[in-house]
């Protein structure tokens, strides 16, 4: 820096947003402030009862402790409440399990006998190994259904059909070998 | 203690967590203070005093959440400035059950304050002051007995400090017109 010439003449200071759009405002104000304030001072005109400060603690301390016992009994029942809650959500929680495995079981049932309508067994289906390789042999030669009915042979009954020539011959054998009398005294 | 080294006091249990001792400090420093600015809005003692220890125990509920983005001092005032005002809406709404005036009832209360010290030009002042709506009313005793900064101001009543003039302005003019009769 040479000389003052250097430096520019422009303003380097700044004012407040809208400071003198406010300020015929503000100046009114403070006009009529102070005449108020000649006319009636600014003093406080109210007073308190005396040591009204000095007790106040003590008065406060007391509005707490009350408020707090005030509060136990609330606070008492909303712990009671929060435990009621707490088991009754446990509680419900249990039933709502216990039913949703009821009808977990219910819904298994129903797939269950959907599933065996929906699907029939076909008795070729099943593979069927014995130990017995000779067994294993004859069974995968054998059609399933001649095997049962191979199987059930000697448990079936002999149906008894009286047309048949076969079933005249039979109690014609069966009378000569008994005496009738007896055949009379059986019936 | 001076009021600087008690308010680094009250940080230091605030930041420390000890909430009783914090507390207790709060008290002793603010409640002079507290219960004037409630006082002016409430203008009886009685209820100033219920306001007073209303604001003492909601900040006692609501110390440990106070989270220091403000001053503790804003945050008192701010505090109480609500209690005074919800004091006065329900001493209105029970007015208006009984059909009578709060602020004249007030105003007429207020002659026979044991607790008033002022004298006739007083009493009109503060009868003047009682025709203002609340907010102008916190804002006229805030700037003209307490004289305290706009930027303060707007921090406790959470208003730009443009419409906090503009209410002071209106506030004056209208006791200024008020006292006029007188």
């Amino acid at each position: 820096m040479k000389n003052l010439n250097d430096i520019t003449k422009n303003n380097a200071f700044n004012v407040p947003e809208n400071y003198f759009e406010s300020f015929s405002l503000e100046l009114e104000s403070r006009i009529s402030e102070e005449n108020l304030k000649k006319k009636f001072g600014n003093k406080n005109p109210f007073r308190v009862p005396i040591n009204y400060f000095e007790n106040f603690t003590v008065q406060l301390n007391s509005k707490k402790g009350k408020i707090i016992q005030l509060l136990k009994p609330w606070l008492s029942a909303a712990a009671g409440i929060i435990i009621i809650f707490a088991l009754w959500q446990f509680l419900l929680t249990d039933i709502i399990n216990t039913n949703k495995q009821a009808q977990n079981h219910d819904s298994l049932q129903t797939n269950n006998s959907s599933f065996i309508a929906n699907n029939t067994l076909n008795i070729d289906d099943i593979d069927i190994k014995y130990l017995d390789p000779e067994v294993n042999a004859f069974i995968d030669e054998t059609d399933a259904s001649q095997i049962y009915e191979y199987t059930n042979e000697d448990s079936s009954e002999e149906t008894v059909n009286p047309e048949d020539e076969s079933t005249y011959e039979y109690f014609i054998d069966y009378a000569d070998d008994n005496d009738f009398t007896e055949l009379l005294a059986e019936l | 203690m001076n009021s600087a080294a008690s308010v680094n006091k009250i940080d230091k249990h605030l930041t420390n967590k000890e909430l009783s001792e914090a507390f207790n400090l709060i008290v002793e420093e603010y409640k002079e203070r507290l219960y004037w600015h409630i006082r002016k809005i409430v203008l009886i003692h009685e209820d100033a005093d219920d306001v007073l220890q209303n604001t003492f125990i909601k900040v006692w509920r609501y110390l440990e959440k106070f989270n220091r983005d403000s001053k503790i001092y804003t945050w008192l005032f701010r505090i109480a400035t609500n209690e005074a005002i919800t004091f006065i809406n329900n001493k209105k709404k029970k007015s208006e059950d009984s059909f009578e005036n709060y602020e004249e009832t007030l105003s007429n209360s207020l002659e026979s304050d044991d607790y008033f010290e002022g004298d006739k030009a007083q009493l009109i002042l503060q009868k003047a002051i009682l025709t203002l709506p609340e907010k102008q009313r916190i804002v006229f005793n805030m700037k003209y007995f307490d004289e305290t900064k706009y930027e303060e101001m707007s921090e406790i009543l959470d208003t730009s400090v443009g419409a906090l003039k503009a209410s002071y302005h209106h506030a004056v003019k209208k006791i200024e017109n008020f006292v006029k009769q007188y």
